[in-house]
């Protein structure tokens, strides 16, 4: 061995070492390697001073106003109505979600409805053939007093795998696809109880596409066309309104 | 009120009890960035990232996690995704590109003055900005915030293999920024002891 190496495959096992990974018999192993490997003594000897230092480094200050900041960047965050699920979480009860959702949309006149749309791709089954009847705007199957202002609204979606916080939305629709997810027949996509998020699987989404065109929705219509062939075999998109 | 009630009140959109959760992470949320960023200005933007993160995400926060294991995640997020725009992984070392090490076995580890000792702890704050960002991301988790494997690669949704073999891969180039910019130490007698500090992060 030449001078300052030391051994890939121990080097691997001083690490699990001091992060207390190793069983008993690697340890041994580890042991007797160390007893007559001067590189890769003097390798664990230098991850030790390392492991020291670091875990001795001062405090760092944090600057004075930081809280200030972070709350000034909150009550600036236009679309706080976005506030919802993290991509890593699962839709809540109904029962539990009506009253933080109730709290987080009122002080916000201009954001509406929070929608959370569950596309499921389960292989690509036949079209439905039926599209939805022709349904005036309402947002009755909605909680009535949040979702004013809708009108105005885009529904954005995110995939489930992503961060829907940071990631950029896979698919943003005006809210005049809205009515789809709470009037007329197409309504029969799963939802929870207070209409706050839909499933549709691959059959829906495309009784979404036809009735998107059927409304003359023609640049929703091309969005989600575009979409759907990103989704895995099963795709959870996340669908808010600001 | 208790942490959890702060939680479930900024679920339901209390802002003054987010401001006393900020308030009680701020200091390891700023640290986190801070080691992972490398300067006040980009941690303190990813931490407000994250935070910002948190309050979008709080009421689907289902506490499967602990809101820390949580909040970091989101920190750790916000510093890869700051870091990723900024590029910045560009002068990343790469031990692939620079070779092995070809030093002297005979160096010391153990600083013995206090000078060395904060050479080496500065060492290890530009050593931990060199890092390619996934590597230096799982190891300030397991050494500042001493998190397991298994709870990295839960927070990061990785393997725990894959956790190890990053831990030990910036292990292993965290000592070799080190030796190479002279933050370890040769006996006072040894004919290395000038080479050995001749400074620069290698490229």
């Amino acid at each position: 061995m030449k001078v300052g190496e030391y051994c890939d495959e121990f080097s691997a096992l001083i690490s699990r070492m001091l992060d207390e990974d190793l069983d008993q018999s690697e340890q041994i192993r580890l042991w007797m390697h160390l007893d007559h490997c001067e590189g890769c003594r003097a390798y664990y000897e230098a991850q030790c001073a390392i492991r020291s230092a670091i875990q001795s480094l001062p405090p760092v200050e944090v600057p004075a106003d930081f809280t200030a900041g972070v709350m000034k960047r909150i009550a600036e965050d236009a679309p706080a109505a976005s506030r919802t699920e993290a991509a890593d979480t699962k839709p809540q009860s109904a029962k539990n979600k009506k009253t933080p959702w109730r709290y987080r949309i009122l002080p916000l006149a201009a954001c509406c409805a929070l929608l959370l749309l569950s596309v499921q791709r389960v292989g690509l089954s036949s079209p439905r053939s039926t599209a939805s009847e022709t349904v005036e705007y309402s947002t009755a199957d909605l909680e009535t007093e949040e979702s004013a202002g809708a009108e105005n609204s885009m529904l954005f979606a995110y995939a489930e795998n992503s961060d829907a916080v940071n990631a950029l939305p896979l698919l943003m629709l005006s809210a005049a696809a809205l009515p789809f997810f709470t009037d007329g027949e197409e309504a029969a996509v799963d939802s929870a109880e207070d209409g706050s998020y839909y499933t549709l699987d691959s059959a829906q989404c495309e009784a979404l596409l036809l009735w998107l065109t059927e409304q003359g929705l023609d640049e929703d219509a091309a969005a989600l066309q575009e979409a759907l062939p990103l989704a895995e075999d099963t795709l959870t998109l996340w669908v808010w309104a600001s | 009120m208790t942490e959890l009630d702060w939680i479930l009140a900024a679920q339901q959109g209390d802002r003054d009890s987010f401001a006393c959760l900020v308030q009680s992470y701020e200091q390891r949320v700023y640290q986190l960035a801070l080691r992972m960023c490398g300067n006040s200005e980009d941690a303190q933007d990813a931490a407000q990232e994250a935070f910002l993160s948190a309050w979008r995400g709080l009421p689907g926060f289902r506490r499967e996690a602990s809101f820390s294991t949580w909040l970091f995640r989101l920190t750790s997020n916000a510093c890869i995704d700051l870091l990723r725009r900024q590029k910045k992984n560009a002068s990343a070392l790469s031990l692939e590109e620079s070779g092995e090490d070809l030093t002297s076995p005979t160096l010391r580890y153990q600083p013995e003055t206090a000078l060395e000792q904060q050479l080496l702890r500065e060492g290890i704050v530009n050593g931990l900005q060199q890092l390619p960002p996934e590597c230096r991301q799982v190891l300030v988790l397991r050494e500042l915030e001493q998190l397991s494997y298994g709870e990295i690669a839960r927070l990061l949704a990785l393997e725990e293999g894959t956790v190890k073999s990053r831990i030990h891969r910036g292990r292993k180039l965290l000592r070799k920024y080190l030796i190479d910019n002279g933050n370890f130490f040769a006996p006072s007698a040894s004919k290395n002891s000038e080479s050995n500090r001749r400074g620069g992060a290698i490229r």
